[in-house]
């Protein structure tokens, strides 16, 4: 135990120095016994931190999209899924809903030429040629993903097809145009 | 584990309750140990701003009972506490992660930076040499060489006999100096 004593004096110098300035410090400010505020346990869940961090992420996912799509309008919609599945089994099928819907989708609705067109086509005609044209506006009507699909017989639009073209009502159709082109 | 006893056991069983006097008096009187107080919650925490905290949280539960009884031996009551509030904050660190604590080493003013890197070297290797004591031998060495009590006085406080405060300092020593032989020689060299 003697060996120790001396080895034992450089630490205990060390631990003397250590405590004196800890203690300079201590005297350097006031003591209040009893003034420390009670410990509160920290909360698992800060609501201001949670909001802002979703805050933050919803921003840059709406930012992220916005640059992918290059803009609000162009968001993903039912026409570009009718055109990837256009080729697939169900798609494919005679006499199904979705044949002709993308073809109708993709057509420029906001085309100031063909909303002419349109209005013009629309004005009430005498005839079955005025019920045809009317279909044949119907047919390029901007495309609704949530109307209600009219199931048709290929047959009766192939016999309705060659009435038109056996009536020039294309033809008409087609002259027509060109004078409102002319027009506007 | 079972040291660390709750505090509402460490309050309540104190030595044998005397009739109640001033609280002023009891408090002034427990007051004189704060020196003392702060000194073991440095030997056992190692930064003097947590041992201050620790410090005020001592006083705190102190005061907050020495109303109701007050002890026959009130320095060897406050350092009880003092010690189990220590342990308490070592615990909930412990569950936060490693901590680095700042260093309190004074440097005299002739000292040059090198020497004052080189204390604080050997502090912290003395520190972590405390550190990794058996608590029952860290308790009789932080009493012993940070709040400076007699054998005799750590026996009370820790409620063992004076021989075994001997023998456990002996040990306590003897650890604490081979371990920073080994770690001063080995960064000397």
């Amino acid at each position: 135990m003697e060996a120790n004593v001396d080895p034992w004096r450089e630490i205990a110098d060390l631990i003397d120095r250590e405590k004196k300035g800890a203690l300079e410090e201590f005297h350097g400010r006031p003591f209040v016994p009893g003034g420390l505020p009670a410990r509160r346990p920290a909360p698992l869940f800060r609501p201001a931190p949670a909001l802002a961090a979703a805050a933050l992420l919803l921003a840059a996912g709406l930012a992220s999209l916005w640059l992918l799509r290059g803009g609000w309008k162009s968001a993903p919609a039912a026409p570009e899924w009718n055109e990837i599945l256009a080729g697939t089994f169900l798609y494919g099928r005679e006499g199904s809903p979705e044949e002709g819907t993308s073809a109708a989708g993709a057509v420029p609705v906001s085309a100031p030429y063909f909303t002419a067109w349109a209005a013009v086509l629309q004005r009430p005609a005498g005839g079955a040629e005025a019920g045809l044209e009317r279909a044949a506006v119907a047919a390029v009507e901007p495309f609704d993903p949530a109307a209600p699909v009219e199931r048709v017989d290929p047959g009766e639009v192939r016999q309705k097809i060659g009435r038109m073209i056996r009536a020039g009502a294309i033809e008409r159709l087609l002259a027509r145009m060109e004078k409102i082109n002319k027009e506007v | 584990m079972m040291q660390v006893a709750a505090l509402e056991i460490e309050v309540t069983a104190m030595d044998d309750p005397v009739p109640v006097r001033e609280e002023a008096q009891v408090r002034q009187d427990l007051l004189a140990f704060k020196d003392k107080v702060f000194c073991l919650c440095m030997g056992f925490v190692g930064n003097s701003a947590d041992a201050r905290d620790l410090a005020q949280e001592t006083f705190a539960r102190a005061l907050a009972h020495c109303g109701e009884n007050r002890p026959k031996n009130p320095q060897a009551w406050i350092m009880r506490i003092a010690r189990n509030a220590c342990l308490d904050m070592t615990r909930r660190k412990k569950s936060r992660g490693p901590q680095h604590p700042i260093s309190e080493f004074t440097a005299l003013d002739r000292d040059t930076p090198e020497i004052r890197a080189g204390r604080e070297e050997e502090i912290r290797i003395v520190r972590k040499a405390i550190r990794r004591l058996p608590l029952r031998l860290r308790d009789v060495l932080v009493l012993r060489e940070y709040a400076e009590l007699s054998y005799q006085e750590i026996a009370q406080t820790l409620r063992i006999g004076s021989g075994t405060v001997m023998s456990r300092l002996n040990r306590a020593r003897r650890a604490v100096l081979r371990f920073y032989q080994e770690e001063h020689h080995g960064s000397k060299r």
